[in-house]
């Protein structure tokens, strides 16, 4: 039996874009142990992403993850074979990960810019000058100048529900397995986590402090409707796993397993609405 | 096998001179960069540097000096060569590719590279950095500062507010035909035109601001680039934002990162190996951004000819 968990992430910078799934999150700092994950594991049943890795860039160096790897075109990662200190129910081919999408409100929503344009001093002083280049474009071609606005959210924190088990990971001096609890697995990922959202690189949806609580009720994928009516979806799933009485629901076509936004996840499913 | 890591970069940057970096103006003034953030007191505008500005200024920018100092560049690089190296290129064929061998061999060649990524014509390279934004020690930031800082770093007794920190810059610009108008061949141009007066918010000589980089699945080298970047920045001035030229901008940082690393052991290894694929990176910048191109066109010989003509 899982134990319901509260996973919160206090905000330090505006958010753009989306916050991603926590299983996401998390398959994403486990990807960077995949050597020491497949070392102690006799079982093999979490094995396969370093395989997969070496198929898609051989060579790469030691705990590379999915760096520079992950891609709409190539092929994606295993299927939930990463231990992510969160429970998963098989629900036909898919190892559905017990956490809801994440649950926010932003306080305010604005615009900033981000510049780019091509200094011509540089350019001046380290072109090759026999190459009878006289003007640079700014407004076409490869050297064209944007000012490109980004839709900014001012969110205080953000919420996942989520049901977790103990891990499995590291080894005590004698060569036994340390087990930790569900909520010290989930801090010790969650503290790899710098930055979340698009635009990461230029220091949007970051991350000031990871909190885990315990919580009464597994709200992973349901949780009671404010009106006492029925349930309320809490992630997309497939179709077939939405039972009759769920509200707050539409179908659509979308990805129930990470990566979220590779084309070959998607599935008929049900998101929350 | 090499082996990556987790690095991360804390800076606190103490402005030397008044900082302008600023974002839009009001009339003809111009204003600070400002983010909202939520406080006690409900939304409050804080002066914030950007993350864009920080990775350009600090790491891209200066970390292309000193690859085209270092392999002897300067004079020799095609248009598209220097766009990818100070501003990292932009997507231009149709047919964008995903080819892994292309991009570690890119990795491997340009450790900067492999920090800071880029853009080939047909091809996204991914960066490992993550660079923050600037945020003022203030009292409006005093809680996230408190989550952010590592321990110690927090400054102790009451912070100053952001508006408390708020200064204005004022200058003029006189009109040459006013001021030397002897100089002029014909008088009869010393017209009534005066000064102009420019003016601003900045941010005042003192104030502190908090910032860093993490950077992913890196090798020791790759903390290199952006470590020697750094220190070339610092050892060149150490400006961001406008008015530089004016004295403005100067920043004093100092880092601390996490794990505890040798910088001059890093720095050399990343050094050591730029300058080991010295001639395979030229040749890969030739292969993949052109061949600086030996024939004139058109325009470029007219023009030469014009000036043989009239010299």
């Amino acid at each position: 039996m899982g134990r319901p968990l509260k996973v919160t992430a206090i905000m330090a910078a505006p958010l753009v874009g989306e916050p991603p799934h926590l299983d996401a999150i998390l398959e994403y700092v486990r990807a960077a142990k995949a050597e020491s994950i497949e070392r102690d594991d006799p079982s093999g049943r979490h094995s396969g992403l370093v395989a997969w890795r070496e198929r898609l860039a051989p060579n790469a160096p030691r705990h590379s993850g999915y760096f520079g790897i992950l891609s709409r075109s190539l092929e994606p990662p295993p299927l939930g074979i990463l231990p992510i200190a969160i429970e998963r129910e098989q629900v036909g081919s898919w190892p559905i990960a017990k956490c809801s999408s994440p649950i926010y409100l932003p306080h305010y929503e604005y615009v900033e810019h981000t510049a780019k344009r091509i200094s011509v001093g540089e350019v001046a002083v380290h072109i090759d000058q026999q190459s009878g280049r006289q003007s640079i474009h700014h407004g076409t071609g490869g050297t064209k100048a944007y000012f490109r606005p980004l839709h900014c959210l001012v969110v205080e924190r953000i919420v996942w529900f989520c049901v977790g088990y103990g891990g499995k990971t590291g080894r005590r001096p004698d060569g036994s397995i340390k087990r930790r609890s569900s909520q010290g697995e989930l801090m010790r990922m969650l503290r790899l986590i710098d930055s979340i959202g698009a635009e990461r690189q230029a220091g949007y949806g970051r991350v000031a402090e990871w909190v885990v609580d315990p919580w009464d009720d597994d709200w992973s994928w349901f949780a009671p409707s404010p009106n006492g009516r029925g349930r309320m979806l809490m992630r997309p799933l497939p179709s077939s796993a939405v039972p009759d009485d769920v509200v707050g629901a539409r179908p659509t076509y979308a990805s129930v397993c990470p990566p979220y936004w590779h084309p070959k996840r998607h599935v008929e499913a049900m998101v929350p609405c | 096998m090499a082996e990556t890591h987790m690095y991360k970069i804390t800076a606190l940057s103490e402005a030397l001179s008044p900082l302008t970096h600023n974002s839009g103006s009001e009339g003809n003034e111009t204003l600070i960069n400002r983010e909202p953030i939520v406080t006690d007191r409900g939304l409050q505008y804080v002066p914030v540097l950007s993350g864009n500005a920080i990775r350009h200024r600090f790491i891209r920018a200066t970390g292309a000096e000193d690859l085209i100092a270092r392999y002897n560049l300067s004079g020799k690089l095609t248009l598209d060569q220097l766009h990818f190296l100070f501003n990292g290129g932009s997507l231009t064929r149709g047919s964008a590719t995903e080819n892994i061998a292309r991009i570690t061999t890119f990795w491997r060649l340009f450790p900067l590279g492999r920090v800071l990524g880029g853009c080939l014509p047909d091809l996204i390279v991914p960066g490992s950095l993550l660079s923050w934004r600037g945020t003022m020690i203030c009292r409006e930031n005093s809680s996230r500062l408190r989550r952010m800082l590592p321990e110690g770093w927090m400054p102790e007794g009451r912070l100053l507010s952001c508006h408390e920190l708020a200064s204005r810059y004022q200058y003029t610009r006189m009109d040459a035909a006013r001021s030397r108008g002897d100089l002029l061949a014909d008088q009869q141009e010393v017209g009534d035109s005066g000064q102009m007066i420019y003016s601003g918010e900045a941010v005042p000589a003192g104030t502190m601001f908090v910032h860093g980089w993490v950077l992913r699945h890196a090798m020791p080298r790759d903390l290199g680039a952006l470590l020697l970047a750094l220190a070339n920045w610092q050892a060149a001035g150490g400006t961001i934002g406008g008015m530089s030229s004016r004295g403005h901008g100067r920043l004093l940082t100092m880092i601390a990162i996490d794990p505890d690393v040798d910088q001059a052991e890093t720095i050399e290894a990343y050094t050591s190996h730029a300058d080991g694929v010295q001639d395979e990176a030229i040749a890969w910048l030739g292969k993949e951004l052109g061949q600086p191109s030996t024939a004139k066109s058109k325009k470029g010989i007219k023009k030469e000819e014009a000036d043989g003509a009239t010299s």
